[in-house]
């Protein structure tokens, strides 16, 4: 067998070595299609994940008077 | 840091589902549709979810749901019929790769993947999520529903079917050379 030829094992190291495709979005944009998509309206964990960076931001505000926290309409504003 | 459970599953496995996603359908924008559904059921569905399997093959199995959903519909939109779609039996067919997503590929990468597309949708499937994503015979079992017997034989004649396509191309080339 010569080395131009696609045993399995060679095969299974192309395999293993596919390229990575990532998604070049953000966190952001993802949560703002979420907040936008009407069948999850009140979903309560969509409401928790938007909720609590706001939380952790008005601690932040606490210790750094000034920045801007994060709300619902920021994120949508993104 | 929120940890709630969007955010906790977006920084454990996101990437890893896109990943999954856009190689089964090779499309980047069809990938973050794909994507957007994803989540939509895991949000809808999380207080279902009995944690029975880990959040890791929950996810996944979700994704893969929405993937043969999505290539049934786009099997009844391109016969105009109401057939069923037996993913387990057809070809799934995925659209042309971004140039982009392309650069990254070797040449010996883009004719596997390539007879990839000959295979069918199940064994599409298994080769994805045990080579592409690392995942392991019981992880892929878990999401697929399957045995890990069936896994592993799907596997199998996977990679047999994917060398039988490869070696003519192999062989073509050497003659050239």
């Amino acid at each position: 067998m010569t080395h131009k030829q696609f045993d399995d094992e060679h095969l299974e190291h192309v395999l293993h070595n596919a390229p990575k495709l990532s998604d070049h979005r953000s966190k952001e944009e993802l949560l703002n299609r979420l907040l936008a998509d009407a069948r999850l309206q009140d979903n309560v964990h969509l409401q928790e994940a938007i909720q609590q960076p706001i939380e952790d931001e008005q601690d932040q505000q606490d210790h750094s008077a000034g920045q801007e926290p994060t709300t619902r309409s920021k994120l949508r504003q993104m | 840091m929120n940890d709630s459970v969007f955010h906790r599953l977006y920084d454990a496995y996101h990437q890893d589902v896109f990943q999954f996603l856009i190689y089964l359908v090779k499309n980047r924008t069809l990938a973050e549709d794909l994507a957007h559904e994803v989540y939509v059921r895991v949000l809808r569905s999380y207080d279902q979810f009995a944690g029975n399997s880990s959040e890791k093959t929950w996810l996944f199995a979700i994704a893969k749901n929405v993937a043969i959903d999505h290539f049934r519909k786009q099997a009844v939109r391109q016969k105009h019929s109401l057939d069923f779609f037996d993913w387990e039996t057809e070809q799934l067919h995925s659209t042309t790769p971004s140039p982009e997503d392309m650069l990254q590929a070797s040449d010996e990468f883009i004719q596997v993947e390539s007879a990839l597309e000959k295979c069918t949708g199940d064994q599409k499937m298994v080769i994805i999520m045990r080579y592409f994503q690392d995942l392991s015979i019981a992880e892929t079992a878990q999401i697929l529903d399957w045995t890990e017997a069936k896994v592993k034989t799907t596997q199998h004649r996977a990679i047999k079917f994917l060398r039988q396509q490869l070696q003519p191309i192999k062989e073509q080339e050497a003659k050239r050379q």
